[in-house]
């Protein structure tokens, strides 16, 4: 183990946070195998007990092939006093999350194989498990919570019979993938989703992860999670090139599209590029008649968490303007291990105009939620 | 243009007019291999010959050969009406995206040996780049070996797009020989070993293979960081070409974050990974990719943190600027010297 000391950042300790906050990326998690079985339609608990959720990779911890310490990534303090997994138990995640940090909505990503089992009927089957096992447990439990609706996305026809199946069910604002799709997001047969999910009004959410096809940096995989985690960076920019580049946003203009935990500073060098040899390269699109920047900042939305530690705190502010303020949402990520908490994650003081932003009102546009009653605006 | 008077320019491409010029290099086995198989042009397609990208107005010889095969033409745009007083010259043919590695090898030398004598020696000025069959290291080290006693190469030539991460030790042994000669490696855009262009597969237009080079480029870095290439080579230098740099920041803030939390795994970095980025690893100047508001750029040097990364080039022939110029923003005159020339000197031994 290296004997490097690292310095305490100078975090601002910025006490409580006054304002309402709308957490884009909590995780939730079934509670117990017994409990999947329980939501998931009785055709396919053979299939589930025999086969389970085959993905790409040979091994088959979660997570494969890159392991997380601490329980799968979760922070141990997050331990529920009930005894149930991290991450399970409704009524500790109220206590430890939404009461203390004042969060007016949450949105629920559920932490799970869905969408990355290579089986697409069986995916169908767990995702209308998770998807209702989510509704009857954890949205009836309490009206801050919202949730992406898990969908088996490799297979368009049965993704978009999942967010048709839920689309009377406002509080489902987001069809939920994982950054490594098996073709770049923008390709054609992911369209018939984006359809869907415009016509219901929700959002495409991009959550890091997913089992990988492919290694993350066009030259083969990385040896090292630090590395893999860092990459996530790397996998969202091929993401958004792939939406620009196959004119998504020109077919379907009121999709917007959020990369969950990501990052964020890497979106400005992207537009740059792109905006820079646009005059070169636009030859071979010739439906695209935006600049590259000018689509992004209109449908393309990023959350904070792993948020930025620049060297220098004022750096933070730059590099949020470089991006575009109104991109910017907030969140958690709770109970994962690098969890940001709204008090201590920004390096330096965010002037309050900026800071509503990024905290409530980005969101609240985003996902159309209205104030709450009680709730300071 | 005189405020490139004596400038390095540390990314310039030449091109083999026609493969047959490289035949006097080979072996007979070789030569008789080439011809058989109707002598198959190993000319890449990073950049599609006939797309604006692949050549500046001007650039293309009036014969029609390819950009950067002219010798007088590209002597004239590149050093004597700039005033540049040194190129660095790196040739892209394909040996090195082959898989036959005996073929590879035997193309690889055939161009070393053609830049040598054909650009290297008619002018000074010129400094070369040694390419490398790097499918087969042994044959990449005894290739080094065969072309580090000619001083006038000051560089060894891998690619973006490997088989493997570059940071892995398959490839130490190119950085062990590369070390002891005082070599840096430059990682060109360019490659393709099989892997998918992007994180998610293979890009559709090429428009997404030109704009996705950088996240190639950030894989990359991590991997040469992370697997301890610069604790075993401590002094190897690196140099990303074509690669953008305005990057950069949100890479080195987002590595050093994990490495505080993931650095069990990776305990020989005795350091935060961006202070061995800032030693080790350099880069060109083409293409900028910098943003249009002048302020944010200033802002992404200062990010950087230091004036000793960046090495002057234009990249010539690809066209990646207009009016604006090779250096399209302002920097303090120390800062300046140190990017058109002094960083390159501190960085390559020319002689």
């Amino acid at each position: 183990m290296s004997q490097v000391t690292l310095e305490r950042p100078r975090a601002a300790r910025h006490g409580k946070v006054q304002m309402p906050i709308v957490d884009g990326d909590l995780h939730h998690y079934f509670p117990s195998d017994d409990v999947i079985l329980k939501f998931l339609d009785p055709r396919w608990h053979d299939h589930h007990k025999k086969y389970g959720a085959r993905g790409y990779q040979p091994t088959k911890f979660p997570t494969s092939p890159y392991p997380r310490s601490a329980g799968g990534g979760r922070r141990r303090d997050a331990a529920p006093p009930s005894g149930l997994p991290i991450g399970s138990d409704v009524d500790f995640f109220i206590e430890q999350v939404i009461e203390p940090l004042n969060i007016e909505y949450g949105v629920l990503n559920l932490s799970s194989a869905a969408g990355t089992c290579l089986h697409s009927g069986y995916d169908a089957a767990f995702a209308r498990a998770a998807n209702t096992f989510t509704r009857d447990m954890w949205l009836n439990r309490d009206d801050r919570f919202r949730a992406s609706i898990c969908i088996p996305y490799e297979d368009a026809d049965l993704a978009v019979a999942e967010i048709e199946h839920w689309k009377e069910d406002r509080r489902f604002v987001q069809c939920y993938f994982r950054a490594r799709t098996a073709q770049p997001i923008g390709r054609k047969q992911y369209w018939p989703i984006f359809e869907a999910a415009e016509r219901s009004g929700i959002t495409i959410g991009m959550h890091l992860g997913g089992l990988s096809a492919f290694p993350i940096g066009g030259s083969g995989w990385p040896s090292y999670y630090v590395e893999d985690h860092t990459l996530n960076a790397v996998n969202l920019q091929s993401q958004v090139l792939s939406l620009i580049c196959e004119g998504v946003f020109d077919r379907f203009p009121k999709l917007k599209f959020v990369a969950i935990e990501c990052g964020v500073s890497w979106l400005a060098p992207l537009m740059w590029r792109m905006d820079k040899q646009w005059k070169r390269l636009r030859s071979e699109m010739p439906n695209l008649t935006r600049l590259p920047s000018e689509v992004i900042r209109e449908h393309i939305r990023l959350t904070t968490q792993p948020m930025e530690e620049p060297h220098k705190p004022e750096q933070l502010l730059q590099a949020i303007e470089h991006v575009g303020e109104d991109a910017i949402m907030f969140s958690t990520d709770y109970p994962h291990w690098d969890f940001d908490n709204p008090e201590r994650a920004f390096q330096i003081e965010l002037p309050a105009p900026l800071k509503k932003k990024i905290l409530h009102e980005n969101a609240r546009k985003v996902w159309k939620l209205s104030p709450r009653s009680g709730s300071r605006a | 243009m005189s405020r490139f008077k004596g400038a390095i320019d540390c990314d310039v491409h030449i091109a083999v007019p026609a493969v047959q010029v490289l035949y006097r290099y080979l072996s007979p086995y070789w030569k008789q291999f080439m011809i058989d198989c109707n002598n198959p042009s190993l000319e890449p397609n990073y950049y599609p010959p006939k797309t604006d990208l692949a050549a500046r107005p001007g650039s293309r010889p009036a014969d029609g050969k390819l950009p950067g095969s002219d010798f007088d033409l590209l002597r004239k745009q590149v050093l004597d009406e700039p005033g540049a007083t040194g190129a660095i010259l790196s040739c892209l043919y394909g040996a090195q995206v082959v898989r036959n590695d005996g073929w590879a090898a035997a193309i690889s030398g055939a161009v070393n040996d053609w830049m040598a004598d054909e650009w290297l020696a008619r002018d000074p000025r010129f400094y070369g780049s040694i390419m490398v069959p790097w499918q087969n290291i042994e044959m990449s080290v005894a290739e080094i070996e065969r072309c580090a006693s000619n001083k006038r190469f000051v560089q060894i030539l891998l690619l973006a797009r490997s088989e493997l991460p570059l940071g892995r030790p398959f490839f130490w042994p190119i950085y062990e020989a590369a070390q002891r000669h005082n070599l840096p490696i430059m990682v060109h855009a360019g490659g393709g070993m099989g892997n998918p262009n992007m994180s998610v597969g293979w890009n559709y237009y090429y428009a997404e293979d030109y704009l996705s080079v950088p996240q190639n480029f950030q894989a990359q870095l991590v991997s040469l960081v992370a697997e301890g290439v610069f604790n075993k080579f401590p002094s190897l230098k690196v140099v990303f070409a074509e690669s953008g740099f305005t990057w950069l920041p949100a890479l080195m803030w987002r590595l050093d974050k994990n490495w505080k939390g993931l650095r069990r795994e990776v305990p020989w970095l005795q350091r935060r990974p961006s202070d061995y980025i800032k030693e080790h690893v350099r880069f060109t100047l083409q293409p900028t990719d910098e943003p249009a508001n002048k302020r944010h750029m200033a802002e992404i040097l200062e990010q950087i943190g230091s004036d000793d990364l960046l090495l002057y080039s234009t990249d010539y022939p690809h066209w990646q600027y207009d009016e604006e110029g090779p250096l399209p923003f302002e920097l303090p005159a120390e800062a300046e010297a140190k990017i058109l020339r002094g960083n390159a000197e501190r960085t390559f031994t020319f002689s």
